[in-house]
């Protein structure tokens, strides 16, 4: 039976970082019928992008009670192939940000497809990270470490302290999906705060990088000594930026908001 | 007296006619058209509801008794909405109308204790209201398909179950509930391609994260799958859910004026339903409107204050009437014209 799988990343959040490709793709598959699927925050984007595309919700797979993530991004891979490859659907799957990025339930969905032998299209979307960027000075010349901030305090990865790292989903704090009370983030930043602690200085500048959400999406930053680290909550799609230890001084500043005036 | 075809009161609501041809009586529809009223809602039902809510008051079943409190006190709104929902649901029905036809049965059932439709939130009369439908008549009862009542009907007048009307609904698909995760692929198929419109589970499923995964899966194709859970074959006429507290809305602000007259009606009661179930009990004010807004619960002394609002007296005046002192009944006032229980005379 034929069917298509089609991938595509709306960026980060501002409707200006949607690729022309991935808007074009919105709106063939809203002329099509395909079967679209995604996110509340992806369906509130594309609602402005696509009315006529009819977004289901994935929501649920957040919500189901012992399920915890890891299974339900196994299964979200398994039925999105399932419905374009066996049942001959026209799928289109919609993430935020980059598909390539921290992105569990696509990376399983390309391995599946790879493993089964099914023709995958990504359509390519801006990553959080360019937006996140602008807030540092970033000079490469020691290279870049990036994690899940769920990794540096949860899973045991060590972070080689002569080179920056940027920790993302700074604010969540439990792998059932309830992350959005802002409130219970600190538990997690203690718990990072004390993982960097092992290697940096107490007064070591780290920075917390955010959105400051709808409607203008700008981006913020808030510069703390790693000792204060867990001192305010952050809301979940916060990244910190830590400087290398020695490093180039330039990548200890905070740069002032590049979007032209809008924050 | 000639013969009747009788057909059942399943599934609930029914959308036709209650005498649809000559010699046929749909008794679904007559008990919607009976029940489902404003004048019923407003008079036998909430005086039943609030006879139960003392009774468990004086058991002192106090969750009981908040249970009864809200459905009490949605007599209100719900009076003032059920003839609109009513002509929706037979003309267009949406899963707002829906919902607050479903309010209005749990009124009917808790008030007047009656039974249910097995397997549905909807009620079932009392047998001497089926037979007194039938009286004096020979009666050739039909089926009506899953939720029917029929065999309820069938034992009220003591007649067998004779043949099947179509209910003119779409085709849904049964599972045994052990069988959800083996069948999952081709229930979830049979969604997208519109070989059924949902899914009926024989039995509940395993409590494990597959059998999680394949109801959410369902849930999530099927447009009509969480109406047909929750409101059984009627829920096939509508997409997606609604909730009576959301179809309320709060009053419109009044009109702040020398002399007040009352939007609203004072109502004090033991409660609220949230300390109720805490297991206290204070009198408590209620504002209600007969329109479809949210009751409000208020200090008693608003409750007062509000009856003694006539369209004449001044704020000095009502002060007096009510024994309070000016400064603070002003302020109960104000609140009023707020919350759009009161609005210049």
């Amino acid at each position: 039976m034929s069917g298509q799988l089609t991938i595509v990343g709306l960026g980060p959040a501002r409707p200006e970082h949607v690729t022309a490709e991935a808007r074009e793709l919105l709106r063939s598959a809203s002329e099509r019928g395909a079967r679209a699927y995604g996110l509340a925050h992806v369906r509130e984007l594309v609602a402005d992008l696509a009315p006529d595309l009819d977004v289901r919700a994935l929501d649920y797979l957040y919500a189901l009670p012992g399920v915890d993530r890891p299974v339900a991004y196994q299964d979200l891979a398994r039925m999105l192939v399932r419905r374009a490859f066996e049942d001959g659907q026209d799928v289109v799957y919609i993430v935020a940000g980059s598909p390539l990025f921290i992105n569990d339930a696509v990376l399983l969905i390309r391995r599946l497809c790879a493993r089964e032998g099914h023709p995958l299209r990504l359509v390519h979307g801006m990553s959080f990270v360019e937006l996140v960027l602008s807030r540092v000075y970033w000079t490469g010349h020691r290279g870049l470490q990036l994690y899940s901030a769920w990794n540096v305090a949860r899973d045991g990865q060590a972070l080689d302290p002569a080179v920056p790292a940027l920790l993302c989903q700074l604010g969540e704090f439990t792998a059932g999906g309830d992350a959005l009370d802002t409130g219970g983030s600190t538990t997690l930043l203690a718990e990072l705060r004390d993982r960097l602690a092992a290697t940096l200085p107490a007064d070591h500048p780290v920075t917390v990088l955010y959105s400051s959400g709808r409607p203008d999406y700008a981006s913020l930053a808030r510069q703390v000594p790693l000792s204060a680290l867990a001192d305010e909550p952050v809301p979940v799609y916060s990244n910190l930026w830590v400087p290398a230890l020695d490093g180039p001084d330039v990548e200890r500043d905070v740069a002032p908001a590049a979007d032209g005036g809008l924050s | 007296m000639s013969d009747l075809r009788l057909l059942p009161l399943g599934p609930f609501p029914p959308w036709g006619r209650a005498l649809p041809a000559d010699g046929v009586l749909d008794l679904g529809a007559l008990l919607r058209d009976q029940l489902l009223a404003r004048g019923v809602l407003s008079g036998p039902a909430r005086q039943a509801l609030q006879a139960r809510f003392a009774q468990a008051l004086e058991a002192g079943d106090l969750p009981r008794a908040a249970d009864l409190l809200g459905l009490w006190l949605d007599t209100w709104p719900l009076a003032a909405a059920i003839e609109q929902a009513r002509a929706e649901w037979t003309a267009a029905p949406s899963a707002e109308a829906l919902a607050i036809i479903e309010r209005a049965a749990a009124c009917v059932l808790d008030g007047f204790g009656w039974r249910r439709i097995p397997g549905t939130p909807w009620p079932c009369p009392p047998d001497e209201w089926i037979v007194a439908q039938t009286e004096g008549r020979t009666v050739r009862l039909s089926g009506r398909g899953e939720a029917d009542g029929a065999v309820l009907v069938s034992a009220a007048l003591g007649v067998p179950v004779s043949g099947e009307e179509d209910p003119g609904l779409p085709v849904v698909r049964s599972v045994d509930g052990l069988a959800l995760v083996g069948e999952r692929s081709a229930l979830a198929r049979a969604l997208v391609t519109g070989e059924a419109a949902a899914v009926r589970l024989t039995s509940p499923p395993p409590p494990s994260p597959a059998a999680a995964l394949a109801l959410g899966e369902l849930r999530m194709e099927g447009p009509h799958q969480r109406a047909y859970e929750r409101w059984g074959p009627a829920g096939l006429r509508v997409e997606g859910e609604a909730h009576w507290e959301e179809l309320l809305e709060d009053a419109d602000a009044g009109e702040a004026g020398a002399v007040l007259m009352p939007l609203a009606e004072g109502l004090l009661a033991p409660g609220p339903a949230s300390a109720l179930r805490r297991g206290r009990v204070d009198t408590v004010g209620f504002l209600l409107w007969d329109a479809p807004f949210r009751p409000v619960a208020v200090h008693p002394v608003a409750v007062h204050v509000l009856r003694a609002l006539d369209g004449e007296r001044d704020a000095a005046a009502v002060a007096a009437a009510v024994q309070g002192p000016p400064d603070q009944v002003a302020q109960v006032l104000a609140e009023l014209v707020r919350v759009g229980a009161a609005t210049a005379a």
